[in-house]
């Protein structure tokens, strides 16, 4: 769609100033640290996660810093308190399934503060096909996963993708919505400009269907790229004291071979 | 309503030139009047300086169409005609009626120093007119360029408090305001989007201008509609004499220019066009796809002139311009600006002078996708149609008035898509807005005493915004509210505005000046981009009932001497700007087709300041300029930083060029131009943290860190040939970015590969080195 048009756009206008890069050293301020709390619920017989953590300098080699000691509790709206406990540093979980439609409310209390936030899990929307797409930019072919499915008509709609490819890491790495294809047959390329992916690769792919705030929070992390002029923390849920989200979510798992 | 004050203005207008004459019109005196022209080409001189030969104080200088006049004493008098590059010419009158004398001024002869009248060159001394700089055209094409393209967009960013937009930019920030702050005129008409190819071009093809001046600030009541700065750029009228052809090749263009007679002596035009030719190479792939993209601009600039007898001249002016780029048959993106200007200039009598004008200006874009998946078209479109009726007159050598009005109907169509039924998209069509300006405006030019000059004046501004469509109110969290629908021709939101306008000169003696100004701007029409570079696709939106006009008060003071005879220049500025209601976006704003763009939208104030030096060497074999300022700006939201004021992304402390042109020989001229400024405030994080596999960036401060700092120096060499012959050439050479400075562009962060837990920071430059060459013909 749109941002169809501007990745030609912009590969149009790289091509032409075919610019050089290199590594710098940037003095960054070292911030207080923040927390951090995501917390996700999902529509399958599985570990609920919510995990706290704290923002790290830029400099540090773990980006991960667990806050342990949380007392995290889920609401599920019928009535029932379902408690975490933490698994592992940071890590707050507890197994059980999510239902479609129903709204959940997240309750973190940490370091003397609380937090809360609710979040409705939507209607799932499932794929119809699922292979691999190829495209020539420029001379240069690039795979990705091409991704079919029918949008529901008059409601929105917000879509995220994480993919796993080969044995590497779960990494989040589309968000999308149908401001533009409302209720239309959709054909989606997913892909991460980081990755290349060749014949062979075996990949993992989740579709998360998400409430609005989890779109507006990935969303503004998809935003921030290096044109920016004024790129900024995605909105929380929980307010200035915290960053993160909380999302109920339908999830559908699939695996493809690329072709 | 609405008219009433219109028409007050209007009359008062009108009363101030029936009641004046009978009041000045009594001492023993008489009116010469007439214009002034380049003795070879016919072209009307603008600016060009008469005195009285023995009292320097009476005198007055050519308007935008080179017509003078001035009162003088009766009897025989010596009048005085020049013009910075020109001989002058004395020429004795024994006046003894109003006499019209039309004069041409000759360049004089190749490498001889051309005698230029002092009095020409104290012209900035005595000008109460401040924060304005004339862009002589012929001086730019010696001085290097990106890709050998001349350009006076990228020559006025070498001026003090002139920045440029970035590396290789067409685009410039003035004395801390914003792209979108500047009024760009061509011909009188509004030039939207005055760039090509995301800003490293401009729309100015320097072969068909005349004259460029840019007032930074103390603005002439004639001019409105923008905060920071007005850039008048008039066209070349044509050759009256001759016919002339000047073309030249280049990196990445070629252009042709055609003038001449179309009655000898009464009428001439002028064509001149312009292409790239990047697309040619990409026709030599052996891709298919690439084979079959476009990659191009081109420019057409075209005038006519006919004078119909000594008191009615008319010019037609238009310019076309436009970009296209196409990626094989998938995608298509082109836009561009159309503008055309009649005009009539009419002289009453020979105390008053006046010039109807009617303006239409145009910019569009449309994307086309076409594949498999897709089939669709977004367009966009900014228009408007601007009548303007301007008087000059002259009561008496004291004093000069201007007064007009001014009607500018302006639409904007959003974009929208317009999708085929069996494509994966849904057609999408916003309101259409459509406003109205309009503007009166009276002032004054006075010379109380030898030593003392004023201009001041009032300009009022009266926005109209109208119905059709839903028009909504959004609360602080930029959520609509309520929708208000409204019918066609019904007003949604009016704006009245009065804009005070000032500007002094104290003469200390003939070398030494000091002047003072103070203006009002206002702007209704306002553009939305959060990316750095700007696009053709930025969005435009009006004054409304939830976007206030953006204000700007601007005081200035400054100090200017000329010294060692008029060959050096020197200038000394300084100013305070107070902006009100200026726009940012809220976080992740989405500006692309959404109907509630408004909300999207902060508002705040912004303050800017500093001091501007400029020291000019102006004849001579060496000749050129240094300038620097020292500025800040500054913007303060309530939803940005905490309420906290911070520094504006174009906030570049020091700014500094030093410009040098020398004349080898009679066939060599070498140049050099170094740049140097403070990087651009921008958003860095300051910390990090992972979520889902991701490494997210954690910021504190919007713009709380600077970019590198920017320097270069580009040099250039033109070899000309003999000037004697009638067909003359010249090759100009080159190189941008000398010594290969890698100048930060982007600086961006990223895990490191191979290890995603660990970061690092990169840099992208855009141009090293960049040689180029040019040939170019006259005959």
């Amino acid at each position: 769609m749109m941002n169809k048009g501007y990745r030609y756009l912009i590969g149009i206008w790289f091509f032409l100033v075919a610019g050089c890069e290199e590594v710098i050293d940037v003095n960054l301020k070292d911030a207080t640290p923040q927390l951090v709390i995501v917390g996700e619920v999902s529509n399958r017989m599985e570990d609920q996660d919510v995990i706290i953590s704290r923002t790290v300098t830029f400099d540090q080699e773990q980006p991960f810093d667990p806050v342990s000691g949380a007392i995290v509790t889920i609401h599920d709206g019928r009535g029932t308190l379902l408690e975490l406990t933490e698994r592992a540093p940071g890590r707050y979980s507890r197994r059980f399934k999510g239902e479609i439609g129903q709204t959940y409310q997240l309750r973190v209390r940490v370091e003397g503060q609380e937090f809360t936030a609710t979040s409705r899990m939507p209607e799932p929307v499932l794929i119809d096909s699922i292979g691999t797409g190829v495209r020539n930019i420029f001379g240069e072919e690039q795979k990705f996963i091409s991704v079919k499915y029918g949008d529901p008509v008059g409601v929105a709609n917000y879509y995220r993708y994480l993919w796993r490819v080969n044995n590497g890491p779960r990494k989040a790495i589309r968000i999308t919505n149908d401001k533009f294809n409302d209720g239309k047959y959709v054909n989606e390329d997913v892909t991460d400009f980081d990755t290349e992916l060749v014949t062979g690769d075996s990949v993992t792919l989740w579709m998360l269907c998400v409430d609005k705030t989890t779109y507006d929070f990935w969303n503004v992390v998809q935003a921030n790229n290096p044109g920016t002029a004024a790129p900024a923390n995605p909105p929380s849920v929980f307010g200035p004291g915290a960053l993160g989200y909380f999302s109920a979510q339908t999830v559908a798992e699939y695996s493809v071979g690329i072709q | 309503m609405s008219f009433t004050w219109f028409r007050t203005v209007f009359l008062a207008g009108v009363a101030v030139f029936f009641v004046f004459p009978s009041c000045v019109f009594s001492q023993m005196s008489h009116v010469v009047s007439g214009r002034i022209h380049d003795a070879e080409t016919g072209e009307t001189l603008i600016g060009a300086s008469i005195r009285l030969q023995g009292a320097d104080a009476v005198g007055t200088r050519t308007n935008n169409y080179g017509f003078f006049s001035l009162t003088v004493e009766t009897g025989m008098q010596v009048l005085v005609f020049s013009h910075v590059g020109y001989q002058t010419q004395e020429i004795p009158v024994n006046l003894t009626k109003d006499t019209v004398l039309n004069v041409n001024l000759g360049h004089g002869e190749v490498l001889e120093e051309v005698v230029v009248s002092q009095s020409a060159l104290q012209g900035n001394i005595r000008n109460p007119q401040m924060g304005v700089a004339r862009v002589d055209v012929n001086e730019i094409k010696h001085i290097p360029v990106l890709m050998g393209e001349k350009d006076v967009l990228k020559t006025i960013q070498l001026l003090p408090g002139v920045l440029s937009g970035g590396e290789g930019s067409s685009s410039f920030f003035v004395r801390g305001g914003t792209g979108d702050q500047n009024l760009i005129l061509l011909d009188e008409a509004m030039v939207y989007n005055a760039s090509h190819l995301f800003g490293f071009f401009s729309t100015f093809n320097s072969d068909a201008i005349k004259e460029v001046n840019l007032y930074k600030g103390g603005m002439p009541a004639r001019y409105g509609g923008r905060l920071a700065s007005v850039l008048d750029i008039s066209m070349l009228d044509g050759n009256k004499k001759d016919v002339g052809v000047e073309g030249g090749v280049g990196l990445i263009a070629s252009r042709l220019k055609i003038d001449g007679p179309i009655v000898k002596d009464r009428g001439s035009f002028m064509v001149s066009g312009r292409r790239t030719y990047a697309d040619l190479f990409l026709k030599l792939s052996n891709d298919e796809e690439i084979k079959n993209s476009q990659l191009y601009f081109y420019d057409l600039n075209a005038k006519a002139n006919y004078r119909v007898d000594d008191k009615n001249t008319l010019f037609l002016s238009g310019y076309f311009g436009r970009d296209v780029l196409g990626y094989s048959n998938l995608f298509g993106f082109d836009w561009g600006n159309a503008t055309g200007t009649l005009r009539w200039n009419h002289v009453w009598n020979s105390r008053l002078f006046s010039n109807t004008t009617f303006v239409y200006s145009n910019f569009n874009y449309d994307v086309t996708i076409e594949n498999d998946e897709f089939n669709f078209v977004i367009a966009s479109r900014i228009r408007n149609y601007n009548l303007k009726q301007d008087f000059q007159f002259f009561p008496s050598n004291k004093s000069t008035w201007r007064f007009g009005v001014n009607v500018l109907q302006q639409s904007i169509s959003p974009a929208n898509i317009d999708a085929n039924e069996n494509t994966a998209v849904n057609s999408l069509q916003l309101d259409n807005r459509k406003g109205m300006e309009l503007a009166a405006y009276l002032s004054h030019e006075w010379k109380p005493t030898n030593r003392l000059r004023l201009i001041y004046g009032l300009r009022l501004n009266n926005f109209m915004l109208f119905g059709p469509g839903t028009f909504y109110t959004y609360d602080g969290e930029g959520d609509a509210v309520e929708g208000r629908e409204f019918g066609r021709g019904e007003v949604v939101q009016h704006y009245l505005n009065l804009e005070p306008r000032l500007s002094i000169s104290y003469q200390l003696d003939n070398q030494n000046s000091i002047k003072l100004s103070y203006n009002r701007n206002t702007q209704n029409l306002h553009q939305l981009s959060n990316s750095t570079s700007s696009l053709p696709t930025d969005a435009w939106v009006m004054s409304s009932n939830t976007i206030k006009p953006q204000l700007a008060d601007q005081a200035a003071l400054g100090y200017y001497q000329n010294f060692a005879g008029n060959r050096y220049e020197f200038s000394m500025e300084s100013y305070y700007k107070h902006m009100q209601n200026q726009l940012d976006y809220r976080d992740a704003a989405d500006l692309q087709a959404n109907e509630h763009i408004e909300g999207e939208l902060l508002f705040g104030t912004g303050r800017a300041y500093g001091v501007e030096v400029f020291l000019k060497k102006r004849e001579g074999r060496l000749n050129g300029w240094v300038s620097y300022a020292l500025s800040r700006s500054e913007r303060q939201f309530d939803d940005i930083n905490g309420g906290s004021w911070f520094a504006a992304r174009q906030d570049r402390t020091h700014d500094a060029s030093v410009v040098g042109m020398y004349q080898l020989s009679s066939r060599w001229n070498l140049s050099a131009t170094f740049v140097y400024s403070t990087g651009n405030a921008v958003t860095f994080p300051s910390g990090k943290y992972t979520v889902d596999g991701r490494t997210l960036w954690y910021y504190t401060e919007r713009n709380g860190y600077r970019m590198p700092d920017y320097h270069r120096l580009d040099l250039g060499a033109t070899w000309e040939s003999s000037i004697a012959k009638r067909f003359t050439s010249s090759w100009t050479f080159g190189i941008y970015n000398v010594y290969n400075r890698k100048n930060a562009f982007i600086i961006d962060f990223r895990e490191k590969e191979g290890n995603p837990n660990a970061t690092e920071a990169y840099q992208i430059a855009l141009f090293g080195i960049v040689p180029s060459v040019t040939w170019s013909f006259k005959f």
